[in-house]
C-alpha cells in the first residue's frame, strides 16, 4: 500500500484519475459506465470505509458532476435538509451503496496529464517556469547545473529546432541570422542533421559546405525561413561518418590520431567511470583495458575541445600521442608554471 | 489561533492529535479541551474515526478513556468537502494558467450571477466569498505561492496535475519532441511524451536527425523510485534514519534532517544534503552545528526509516543559501566557512566568453559577475566547494588567471605542477 494514500489530496487525486481514463475510453468507444464503490476500493487498495467516507465527501462537494445510480435511480449526494444528508451518510457509511455505480458526468474539455512530482520539475524546467527560489519548494528535488551551457530561451529554440528538422527531412535549404563572431550575419545553409552535445548541453545543425561539412551553435542562430530544395552530394555518408570524431564543433578542423592513457586506478574507480561515460558516443574510437590503465585511440577533428577535455581530468588522463599535440601541452603547462613563480 | 467550528475539522484535528502522541493514550478529558466539546462529542468522533477506515483503539486510562492509535497502523486522514474544494482550486494553478486572481474574478462573478451551468474546476457548490476565504486558506496554508503576483502551487500536501486542453497538450509534445537524445532528463521526459501521447495520439518520437556526442547520463532516470522512498519517510517533515555505505566503504548509520536533495548533472549523480543529528536528547530538530553537513550519495543509501522529531531544515534559508552559493556537490562535508570570494581573468577567447557569461547567468543568485577588461574580462563570485571551482576552472588551463584568492591560486598550482610533471615523466 502506498503511504501517500494516507493523505486524502492524493486519494482525491486517484480517484479523478481513475475516472478521467474511464472518461477517456468511453469517449474512444470502450464501454464503460462507472465504476461500484466496491470496485474503486479493489482499483485503489484502500479499506471500502475510506472509499464510503471519501466519496460521500466528494459527491456533497461536486455538485452533480459526481452521481450514485442504483436500481436506475440516481443519487447526486445533494440535499438541501441536514436530515436527508444525515441519512444519505448513514446509508453510504452502512455500505447500503457499495454496489452502486459511481460515474463522473463532467463535460470539462481539459485532459488531466498524470505527472508525478518528478515529471512535473523537469516539465516546468523545460517551459521555465522556475525563475524565484520562493518557487523551489515546488520541487522535490534541486538540480545543479554550473557545466552546461544555459539556454536563455528554451521555446524559441525548439521551434528553430522543430523547423530545421523539417529542412533537414526535405533536404530544403534554411535562411538563418548567424551571430557568431559578433556581427549578424544572414545565411542559407544546407542543414543535414541536428547536433548534440550532452556534456555541455550545446545544441547546434550541421551542413553541407562544398567539400565537407561544418556546423553552428543554435543559440548563435535564428531560423528565418525555408530556401529551396537541395540535392544531398553523393559522398553524404562518408562525409556524416565523421560527426562522432568531431569535438567543438570544429568540422574544418586538421584531423589527427590520438592516443590517450586513463589511470583506472584514480578517484576510486571515479576516473574510469566518467571517462567512459564521456566517451560512450565517440563511436568511432577504441577504448581499451591495459591493466591500471585504460586505452583511447581515435581520430579527433577539434584540437581546443579535446585539449580542454584532456585539461579537465588533470594528470588521470594523459595525452601519448601526437607528439607535436604532447608538445603543445607541456608548452602551455610551463607557461602556467612559469608564470605562478 | 483560529476556532474550529465544522465537525470534519475536528474530526481531523482529533485525528492529528492522536497521531502527534505516537500510540499513548489521549484521554476524554484532554480531548475535550483540545477540541473544545463535550464528553458525547469526543465519542461521535472516535466512531466517526472508525467509519472513515482509521483503527483507533480505547483504552482505560484510570477512571477516564483513552484513545490511541498503533503507529503501525495505516492512518488515513479524513477528507472533507473543503478539502475537495481546494484540491479543485489547486488543480486549475497549473503552470501555464492565468494568475488565480484573474481566475478569481472570473470565478466570483459567475458566483454571483448564480451562473451554474459555467462553473470553473467543477466548483459549483461555493459561494465568490467561500471561494476567496480558502484560496486565502490556501496561502496561509503555504499551498500557494505569490510570486510576481502569479500564484504558484507548493505540492507540499495538494498534488497538483496538470490539466490542459488539447492544443496546450499538442504544444508540449512538440517540445518534447526536440529534446535530444542524450539530455540529462531524456528518460523523464520520454514517459511525460508517452503520458501525452496517449490522450492525442501522435506519432512517436523521431530522433533520426539528431547525431549526439557527450557524456552519457543515467542517474536521473531512477528519480522516479528515489523520491517516493523517500516520501515514504515524509523526509520534508521528518527526520530520517538512514543506512549508507561511506566513502571508506563502510556501512554508516546516521539520523539527518533533510535540507535538500539535488541532482549535480556534471557529476550524474543525486545526493541528499542534510544536517547530521544525533540519537537522544538532541533529536528535536533544533537548528545545528554547521560542521555537521552531510552529503550523501543517494545510490549508497542501502536503508531509510523514518526517525521521530520534526524536520526544520528542508529547504530552509540555510540550505537555499548553501545550494545558491554551491558549484557542485563534493563528495566531502562543504560548510559555509569554505566559502571564498574569487575573482579570475580569462583570456578574450569567443568560446570561453560563452561558456562564462552563461555560468554567471547560472549563478547570479550567488552574486556572479562578470566584467569586459582590455585584454579579457573578469569573472567575480561567492563560491562554496573551492575544488569544484577548480576542477571546472582546469579546462581552460593557459587562458585564466587568479586574481585574489590565495587558495585557489594554490590549488591551479598544484594542479599545474602534477600534470606538468605527468607529463615530464611520460617523456623521459
Amino acid at each position: 500500500m502506498n503511504n501517500e494514500m494516507k493523505n486524502p489530496y492524493y486519494r482525491l487525486r486517484q480517484y479523478y484519475y481513475i475516472f478521467e481514463e474511464l472518461k477517456l475510453s468511453s469517449a474512444k468507444g470502450c464501454e464503460s459506465k462507472g465504476l461500484k464503490l466496491s470496485e474503486l476500493a479493489e482499483h485503489t487498495e484502500l479499506p471500502i470505509e475510506v472509499i464510503r467516507a471519501d466519496i460521500a465527501c466528494i459527491l456533497e462537494a461536486s455538485g452533480g458532476d459526481f452521481c450514485l445510480y442504483i436500481g436506475g435511480k440516481s443519487i447526486s449526494g445533494q440535499y438541501k435538509h441536514e436530515d436527508e444528508r444525515k441519512q444519505f451518510r448513514s446509508d453510504i457509511f452502512a455500505g447500503i451503496y457499495d454496489d452502486a455505480d459511481l460515474e463522473w458526468t463532467s463535460n470539462d474539455s481539459k485532459v488531466m496529464l498524470p505527472l508525478t512530482d518528478e515529471e512535473s520539475t523537469i516539465m516546468e524546467e523545460v517551459l521555465h517556469f522556475h525563475n524565484h527560489p520562493k518557487t523551489r519548494i515546488m520541487q522535490p528535488f534541486l538540480k545543479k547545473d554550473s557545466y552546461h551551457f544555459y539556454v536563455q530561451d528554451e521555446m524559441a529554440m525548439n521551434e528553430d529546432l522543430y523547423r530545421l528538422q523539417t529542412c533537414i527531412k526535405n533536404k530544403i535549404e534554411a535562411k538563418v541570422w548567424d551571430s557568431t563572431s559578433g556581427a549578424k550575419k544572414q545565411k542559407k545553409i544546407k542543414p543535414i542533421s541536428l547536433f548534440y552535445d550532452a556534456t555541455i548541453n550545446l545544441y547546434a545543425v550541421v551542413y553541407l559546405t562544398e567539400n565537407g561539412l561544418s556546423a553552428v551553435r543554435m543559440d548563435k542562430i535564428r531560423f528565418i525561413d525555408e530556401g529551396k530544395c537541395f540535392e544531398t552530394p553523393d559522398d553524404i555518408d562518408k562525409r556524416k561518418k565523421i560527426i562522432p570524431n568531431v569535438w567543438g564543433l570544429d568540422f574544418d578542423a586538421k584531423p589527427f590520431n590520438v592516443r590517450v592513457r586513463i589511470n583506472r586506478t584514480h578517484g576510486r574507480g571515479n576516473v574510469e567511470k566518467s571517462v567512459r561515460k564521456d566517451l560512450e558516443s565517440r563511436v568511432n574510437g577504441k577504448l581499451t583495458e591495459e591493466g591500471d590503465f585504460l586505452i583511447y585511440e581515435d581520430k579527433v577533428y577539434g584540437k581546443e575541445a579535446f585539449i580542454r577535455w584532456l585539461f579537465s581530468y588533470g594528470k588521470s588522463v594523459i595525452l601519448e600521442k601526437p607528439v607535436s599535440l604532447r608538445k603543445e601541452i607541456i608548452s602551455i603547462l610551463q607557461k602556467e608554471a612559469k608564470k605562478m613563480v | 489561533m483560529k476556532k474550529m467550528t465544522c465537525g470534519k475539522e475536528k474530526l481531523a484535528h482529533m485525528i492529528s492529535i492522536l497521531k502527534g502522541a505516537h500510540g499513548k493514550p489521549v484521554t476524554t478529558g484532554d480531548l475535550m479541551r483540545e477540541l473544545d466539546c463535550n464528553r458525547n462529542s469526543v465519542n461521535n468522533y472516535y466512531k466517526r474515526c472508525l467509519e472513515s477506515g482509521n483503527n483507533i483503539k480505547k483504552v482505560n486510562v484510570g477512571h477516564e478513556t483513552g484513545y490511541y492509535i498503533e503507529e503501525s497502523e495505516m492512518v488515513y486522514d479524513p477528507l472533507t468537502t473543503d478539502m475537495v474544494y481546494k484540491y479543485m482550486i489547486m488543480q486549475n494553478v497549473v503552470p501555464g494558467a492565468d494568475s488565480i486572481k484573474e481566475l478569481m474574478g472570473i470565478d466570483i462573478q459567475q458566483k454571483d450571477e448564480r451562473d451554474r451551468n459555467n462553473d470553473i474546476g467543477g466548483i459549483r457548490q461555493i459561494s465568490g466569498s467561500k471561494y476567496y476565504d480558502l484560496v486565502k486558506e490556501l496561502i496561509e496554508e503555504g499551498e500557494l505561492i505569490v510570486y510576481d503576483e502569479k500564484y504558484y502551487p507548493a505540492r507540499k500536501n495538494i498534488p497538483v496535475s496538470w490539466r490542459v486542453d488539447y492544443t496546450t497538450a499538442e504544444e508540449y509534445l512538440n517540445i518534447l519532441t526536440m529534446m535530444p537524445p542524450g539530455h540529462h532528463s531524456q528518460k523523464i521526459m520520454d514517459s511525460v511524451y508517452k503520458k501525452i501521447n496517449e490522450i492525442i495520439e501522435s506519432d512517436d518520437k523521431d530522433f533520426s536527425s539528431y547525431v549526439v556526442v557527450g557524456r552519457t547520463y543515467t542517474s536521473l532516470n531512477r528519480i522516479n523510485e528515489l523520491i517516493p522512498l523517500l516520501k515514504s519517510v515524509d523526509y520534508i517533515k521528518h527526520l530520517i534514519k538512514i543506512k549508507y555505505i561511506s566513502n571508506t566503504g563502510k556501512t554508516s548509520e546516521c539520523i539527518i534532517a533533510v535540507g535538500l536533495v539535488v541532482y549535480s548533472v556534471e557529476k550524474d549523480k543525486i545526493y541528499i544534503i542534510g544536517e547530521r543529528r544525533g540519537s537522544g536528547s538532541d533529536v528535536r530538530g533544533k537548528s545545528s552545528n554547521k560542521e555537521l553537513t552531510v552529503f550523501i550519495d543517494i545510490e549508497k543509501i542501502r536503508e531509510v526509516k523514518p526517525e521521530k522529531g520534526i524536520n526544520r531544515s528542508y529547504q530552509n534559508k540555510r540550505f537555499n543559501e548553501l545550494y545558491d552559493r554551491m558549484f557542485s556537490i563534493s563528495n566531502s562535508r562543504i560548510v559555509e566557512e569554505n566559502e571564498e570570494r574569487v575573482k579570475v581573468k580569462f583570456a578574450d577567447d569567443e568560446f570561453i566568453k560563452d561558456r562564462i557569461k552563461n555560468l554567471c547567468e547560472y549563478r547570479k543568485k550567488s552574486g556572479a559577475v562578470v566584467e569586459s577588461v582590455e585584454d579579457g574580462f573578469i569573472y567575480s563570485d561567492m563560491i562554496v566547494g573551492l575544488d569544484d571551482f577548480i576542477k571546472f576552472l582546469r579546462q581552460f588551463t593557459g587562458s585564466y588567471e587568479v586574481l585574489n584568492s590565495d587558495r585557489l591560486e594554490s590549488k591551479k598550482k598544484e594542479y599545474v605542477k602534477n600534470l606538468l610533471d605527468a607529463y615530464k615523466e611520460e617523456t623521459e
